[in-house]
């Protein structure tokens, strides 16, 4: 047998005793060594892997182990859980700080503009777009638009009974 | 609650290592659980021989070779072979006991040295009928090149692929199979003769 493991024939050691080669696995074995070393290695190698397997399947790991390990786990993932938490938190927080910022901002905008179109209707004079739009700040657009209470109650205004109102 | 923890193992037993340590980089205690059931005896074994059967140390060792999977599972490179990889740490983990030894001036466990190990200390619970032939054999691995005996355990023990081997003992192939070679052909004409049979109770 040459000086290194031939992994051909160390499948045919491990699967076959020498009786049970072909012919054909017969000539490839006795041209790398003996029967008898074959037997040897043959019967020798499948005592170990037998064994081995056996050997494993008795061995006993301390029995805490897996427990303080289980613990571990835990922990370890408990704590990445709540630095997502703790964000998330943050972040629903600054979403709902923007949301109430964004309404107050929406409901003061249209108080101002109810108060411009009552203080126009109270001295009983025309308002146009352009002025309703720089008095209240709102967009030309929007303020054409909108379809909130202001809006409709600046569109339903009979505007021709204003004087200087210009369309 | 047990059945509930079942079922939760049951999910990851057809997933590879490899995927499984994606789970578990995620959180998934189940995935944690099957590494664990597939790989705690055998690195206990193998740490046990490497370290002339200390069990406790091996304990150690194996319980830090879990923690490390827990607390840095992204160490794991997930193009490599995970089996590969978990016998490299567990190797250079018995190295480094063995540095460490030398260092503090113990002689046992010494991993350069030729120690012989009392086949009583086997951490096995029963007796069965490959005892002798496997007190036997342990007896005779110690004795060889720690190199030797290693690369013959991590294939006949381990069922690791000749590749798997060079890998975890950075030697290129031909360098195993020549290790390979020579450690069989040793043992196998040592335990010759050697009893193999049955105990009669």
């Amino acid at each position: 047998m040459k000086e290194e493991l031939d992994e051909k024939l160390e499948q045919l050691c491990l699967s076959k005793s020498f009786e049970e080669l072909t012919n054909e696995e017969r000539a490839y074995v006795l041209s790398l060594t003996s029967e008898d070393d074959y037997t040897l290695f043959s019967d020798f190698l499948n005592d170990v892997v037998d064994a081995s397997q056996q050997k494993i399947k008795n061995t006993e790991v301390r029995a805490d182990l897996k427990k303080n390990l289980s613990k571990a786990f835990r922990k370890k993932h408990q704590k990445n859980r709540s630095k997502i938490g703790t964000l998330s938190l943050v972040v629903t927080l600054a979403a709902s700080l923007l949301l109430i910022f964004t309404v107050y901002k929406s409901n003061d905008s249209t108080i101002h503009q109810k108060e411009t179109v009552k203080k126009f209707k109270n001295e009983n004079r025309a308002i146009s777009i352009e002025e309703f739009v720089q008095s209240t700040q709102v967009d030309k657009t929007i303020a054409l638009m909108q379809d909130d209470e202001v809006t409709k109650e600046l569109m339903t205004m009979d505007f021709s009974k204003f004087k200087g109102f210009k369309k | 609650m047990k059945t509930k923890n079942l079922l939760k193992n049951i999910k990851y037993l057809s997933y590879s290592d490899e995927e499984l340590m994606q789970f578990i980089a995620n959180g998934k205690e189940g995935a944690f659980d099957e590494i664990y059931n597939r790989y705690a005896k055998k690195i206990f074994h193998f740490l046990c021989s490497k370290l002339n059967n200390d069990s406790e140390k091996a304990n150690d060792l194996l319980q830090d070779l879990f923690l490390k999977i827990i607390e840095q599972p992204k160490s794991f490179d997930t193009k490599k072979k995970f089996s590969s990889w978990i016998f490299t740490v567990a190797y250079n983990q018995c190295i480094n006991e063995h540095r460490r030894n030398k260092v503090r001036g113990l002689k046992v466990n010494d991993f350069e040295m030729n120690t012989v190990i009392d086949p009583d200390s086997s951490t096995m619970k029963e007796e069965n009928r490959f005892t002798p032939f496997m007190n036997k054999l342990t007896q005779e691995l110690n004795k060889l090149n720690p190199k030797h005996s290693t690369v013959f355990e991590l294939r006949y023990t381990q069922n690791m692929s000749i590749n798997e081997i060079s890998e975890v003992m950075e030697c290129s192939k031909g360098t195993v199979k020549s290790r390979l070679y020579n450690a069989t052909k040793k043992l196998a004409t040592l335990l010759q003769d050697f009893n193999r049979k049955p105990i009669k109770k």
